[in-house]
């Protein structure tokens, strides 16, 4: 408990008093509310409707999570396979390297069309930019398995998926979560831009229709109560991930240890 | 006769038929390019013998192991084993690195030829623990490797080694990184383990001393290109080698025999 403060303690002391400049910058500047709304604005705006704004987080929410879990299941089987075989590493590899250059803002009204309105095309465009970090961390990691830990398998006649199982997925791990962190943020962002493009317009609107009709109807509070709505979706997210992965690697790797 | 839970994997002999394994090696050589590693290097080693090699750095003493491990290949002459090739799972390596596997408990570590070999869990572990007590390393099992001093991560490998029940140890300086206590309590404890279990085992060290003081036979490597300069008896018995000998003329002579042929080896390679 006072290691969670210790370590959660001065950020959140941050915040506030951010949250308290912003609010005093607002009040003594004058600003008309529909440039910046102050932060109790904000807050007033999320509690008028908090039953469709959750709902909406929930929708970006489900896209993102789908994005995020088909971008890690696909990413690393792909880091795998670039990363056995020698055609493809050098082949391939660089190629992925630049596509993930492509911009998603770009891509995303294709999507639409492939994909028609809704979770599918805001799924696609989680993915997209989700993998590419998995890829790349997964082919990172394999590449620098210790080739002493190696021979070491070679002595004792290791098959391939002995290899695989008891040597490079293990020694990958850490590297293949740092992927799995940087995508858990991309992917919120892909989900969101994928939604200004394709998302339902309705109803079933998700957070990033939600923040498209606000600006219309110059709501500039409404956008902002949204925005942290998204933005705790990806928290949510790489916090996550970030806990599995220390579950998974604190019993061995330094970046996990508890230091005495 | 019904499996105990201690009985070997299937695919490794019984340990009361796995002979110690002897070592033939004829005219061996190996180039690195225009690099001479080694050249026209024949022996004869004997099963069950422990065996030294020493030599100044560049001899291809490791070279010469990693041959004879299969690790790497000659390119010159040949190598047999008990008068054929080299048969699977019969040998094992120990590092000057103790190469475990963080990730893995010690247990789990000295358990990993045997579920390399497909040995079931239960047998494989049984045999780790074992093998663990006999290194005095009982109270471990359950630790990570990170958590153990270098001598203890140097028993885990040592235990990882011989838990296969080799007839061959390759052992490449394997108590180089040590400090100079911790060595010589490792070298007893190798002494115990190879005089418990017949297996033939040969050994690289920088160290005359050690080399002296474990092995039957210590053969001098010179460099560029590595070959034999010297191969010197030790037949000082086994049962009489506890720290106090190092100070006989027996060993005392032995050491100065091996220290002149290293100093002959540089001479000749600088000229």
């Amino acid at each position: 408990m006072r290691r969670l403060l210790a370590t959660a303690g001065p950020p959140l002391l941050t915040v506030a008093i951010a949250v308290g400049l912003w609010q005093l910058g607002v009040t003594l500047t004058g600003v008309p509310d529909y440039l910046c709304p102050s932060p109790f604005e904000v807050a007033a705006a999320f509690a008028e409707r908090p039953g469709p704004l959750l709902a909406a987080t929930g929708r970006t929410a489900a896209a993102t999570l789908l994005g995020f879990g088909i971008a890690a299941l696909l990413g690393v089987a792909i880091g795998t396979l670039l990363a056995s075989v020698e055609a493809l590493r050098r082949g391939v590899y660089p190629l992925t390297n630049l596509l993930q250059m492509v911009p998603v803002v770009a891509v995303a009204p294709l999507l639409t069309i492939w994909f028609g309105y809704g979770l599918s095309a805001v799924t696609a465009s989680a993915c997209i930019v989700a993998i590419f970090p998995v890829i790349a961390n997964t082919v990172d990691g394999l590449r620098s398995v210790d080739p002493h830990l190696r021979e070491l398998f070679d002595i004792y006649g290791a098959g391939r998926a002995q290899r695989w199982w008891g040597l490079e997925l293990p020694a990958a791990t850490p590297s293949i979560f740092t992927g799995l962190r940087i995508a858990a943020g991309l992917a919120v962002i892909g989900a969101v831009v994928g939604e200004f493009v394709s998302g339902f317009a309705d109803h079933r609107a998700p957070i990033g229709i939600v923040i498209l009709t606000a600006i219309r109807e110059a709501r500039t509070d409404l956008v902002f109560a949204a925005i942290l709505c998204s933005a705790a979706v990806g928290f949510t997210l790489f916090g996550l991930v970030s806990g599995a992965g220390h579950l998974v690697l604190r019993r061995w790797h330094p970046s996990s240890r508890s230091t005495p | 006769m019904p499996p105990s839970p201690t009985s070997p994997a299937p695919t490794h002999a019984d340990p009361g038929l796995a002979a110690p394994l002897g070592v033939r090696l004829d005219g061996v050589g190996r180039r690195f390019g225009d690099l001479d590693a080694l050249r026209g290097v024949s022996l004869d080693l004997a099963p069950g013998r422990l065996v030294a090699f020493i030599g100044p750095s560049g001899c291809g003493k490791t070279t010469l192991l990693r041959i004879i491990g299969g690790l790497d290949h000659a390119t010159a002459g040949r190598v047999t084993y008990d008068g054929g090739p080299r048969p699977p799972s019969a040998l094992s390596f120990a590092f000057q690195d103790a190469r475990l596997l963080p990730w893995r408990s010690v247990l789990r570590n000295v358990a990993l030829p045997l579920e390399l070999a497909g040995a079931p869990r239960p047998q494989r572990e049984a045999r780790a623990r074992d093998m663990l007590a006999r290194v005095d390393l009982a109270d471990f099992a359950d630790a990570r490797p990170h958590t153990l001093s270098g001598g203890m991560q140097m028993r885990v490998a040592l235990a990882r080694a011989l838990v296969t029940r080799p007839r061959l140890l390759l052992l490449d300086e394997p108590f180089g990184a040590l400090d100079a206590i911790t060595r010589v309590d490792l070298d007893d404890e190798l002494r115990r383990l190879w005089r418990a279990d017949p297996m033939t085992v040969l050994l690289v060290t920088h160290s005359i001393s050690e080399a002296i003081y474990l092995a039957d036979r210590v053969i001098v490597l010179a460099p560029r290109p590595g070959r034999i300069i010297d191969d010197i008896p030790v037949d000082i018995p086994h049962a009489a080698r506890a720290p106090a000998v190092r100070t006989t003329p027996d060993f005392v002579q032995r050491v100065a025999r091996a220290q002149a042929a290293l100093e002959r080896g540089v001479r000749a390679a600088a000229r």
